[in-house]
């Protein structure tokens, strides 16, 4: 499984060391790995030696605009060093604001405006991480349950701009197309063809990585909480994705409620035979 | 970035943090997509988040409390002090502050919100074996000279209430945490304020005059507690 991967979560530490499946590359959350010392990185350092990483981030905050945290990027590049991750990534949101005269971290996606503005300070706060890591960083599409009013770009074409003009790639997560469309009240066929034409929006050759995850129906939303096997709909616009991008890297999210092992191989398999049929000599 | 910007951001992120699961929602200008039921769930989120994080590092404190007051006190924390960081792992050091801030509070409480954190910051501490060279210095160079740099991570806690001085220090990749001798605190309390080590030893001596440092450098070796034995004046 050459393009796959899944989320290596601390339920799994253990086995994936001990069994080691056939598996194209590991995720795990780079602050998760912050410490300066301890157990928790060398385990990161033992499977380094066995799996091809990805260092996926929820923290550096991209789209803050009290700007960003030096000592966070600091301890990312410190991390990047040791374990040297075949690929970085982070999210296009905000978290960091001053808060009774001090900076606080929201520990959360919080949502961004698509507008020059915020254009602007996403692409200075993803050119100093760059700069500093040395290597490209993936930005990576959310979901979000509230919005900005008086956007004037499209979520695509903020992400062609930002890739375009800085450098980075995309991340794509078609699970967050999946869960924004269904909140703006779509039904599973309109939320995969809505999330299918954001795909076809965006630059070919930008996306490194995509994510697959399952969501949860509430009375009120649907919440993007990886909890669940990846639903009928995202399997259909992952499908489409490859199609329209090629085969590409492409992961298992499970954080809540995490299950067997073996569950996520077989979501991983699930996503092999998406590429195996679209593309079968590169798979 | 203007500062409307900063400030619409942070007016949401104070509506995540002003209130409980039933409101109150006072979105901030210009937001959109139903602000309440968004709101609640990064809420949710949040509250769910300090639970969890809290949880890893407090679990005797959130046993002895119970799972529902720990929820309840985790978010009220949270609200308190709110994270700095991005790494969550960094959250809590405060919270033995926040607990003894409250009313008629467990003593054991304070106690366990203060030894757990203290053993958390010492699994995550920076890596460090003892320079056995430096030990040489031991014997070719006067103690009012010399400096006993304890491991990354090490500490002494202030007395508990049953009158108990802990030592924690990590062992392997394991805290421990022991209770010290009045002699043993004494000196330890010296050493880690950068005493150098006559004085340190004067100190101690002085109170406790049947102390014995060559059996305590022993304990500290072999506990490894002890880093290695600095000149005075060298960079750290």
């Amino acid at each position: 499984m050459k393009h796959l991967g899944i989320g290596w979560r601390q339920p799994h530490y253990a086995q994936l060391l001990e069994e080691r499946p056939a598996l194209g590359f590991i995720e795990v959350h780079s602050e998760n790995f912050f410490a300066a010392g301890g157990a928790s990185r060398q385990l990161l350092r033992d499977a380094r030696a066995s799996y091809a990483l990805s260092l996926h981030g929820v923290g550096l905050a991209l789209g803050s605009a009290c700007g960003l945290d030096a000592w966070h990027l600091e301890r990312l590049a410190e991390l990047v060093a040791d374990v040297q991750p075949l690929r970085v990534s982070d999210h296009a949101s905000f978290a960091r604001v001053q808060l009774n005269g001090e900076v606080s971290h929201g520990n959360d996606l919080l949502p961004i405006a698509f507008n020059d503005d915020s254009l602007a300070l996403m692409l200075r706060h993803v050119d100093q991480v760059q700069q500093r890591l040395g290597r490209q960083l993936l930005v990576e599409n959310l979901s979000a349950y509230l919005g900005w009013q008086g956007d004037t770009l499209a979520e695509p074409e903020f992400f062609n701009e930002l890739t375009r003009r800085s450098g980075c790639g995309l991340l794509l997560d078609v699970n967050n197309l999946v869960v924004n469309a269904l909140n703006e009240g779509d039904s599973e066929a309109q939320a995969a063809a809505r999330a299918s034409a954001w795909v076809d929006a965006i630059s070919p050759g930008t996306v490194g990585e995509i994510h697959l995850a399952g969501y949860a129906r509430t009375p009120d939303l649907v919440i993007d909480d990886h909890g669940s096997r990846v639903h009928a709909p995202v399997w259909q616009v992952y499908r489409h994705a490859l199609r329209r991008l090629g085969p590409l890297p492409s992961l298992i999210e499970w954080d809540t409620d995490v299950p067997a092992l073996a569950v996520l191989l077989d979501e991983a398999a699930m996503a092999q035979a998406c590429v195996a049929e679209l593309t079968p000599v590169e798979a | 970035m203007s500062a409307a910007e900063i400030e619409r951001q942070r007016q949401l992120v104070q509506a995540v943090l002003g209130g409980t699961a039933e409101g109150p929602w006072r979105a901030p200008a210009g937001v959109q997509g139903g602000a309440a039921r968004g709101l609640l769930a990064y809420r949710l989120n949040a509250a769910a988040l300090a639970e969890r994080a809290l949880a890893a590092v407090f679990a005797q404190l959130r046993e002895a409390m119970g799972a529902s007051e720990f929820v309840a006190m985790a978010w009220a924390f949270w609200r308190w002090r709110p994270p700095r960081l991005g790494d969550m792992g960094e959250w809590g050091a405060d919270l033995h502050e926040f607990l003894a801030s409250q009313p008629e509070m467990e003593p054991a409480w304070l106690d366990l919100s203060r030894l757990e954190w203290a053993r958390h910051a010492a699994e995550r501490a920076a890596d460090a074996s003892l320079d056995a060279d430096s030990l040489l210095r031991l014997g070719d160079t006067e103690p009012q000279l010399l400096r006993l740099r304890m491991r990354p991570g090490l500490r002494l806690l202030p007395p508990n209430s049953e009158g108990q001085v802990l030592l924690v220090w990590r062992q392997g990749w394991r805290a421990r945490a022991e209770p010290l001798a009045a002699d043993q605190a004494l000196l330890m309390a010296r050493l880690l304020a950068g005493a150098d080590l006559q004085s340190a030893l004067d100190a101690c001596l002085a109170a406790h005059p049947d102390f014995d440092f060559s059996a305590w450098l022993h304990e500290a070796l072999l506990q490894q507690q002890l880093w290695r034995v600095e000149p005075i004046g060298e960079p750290t």
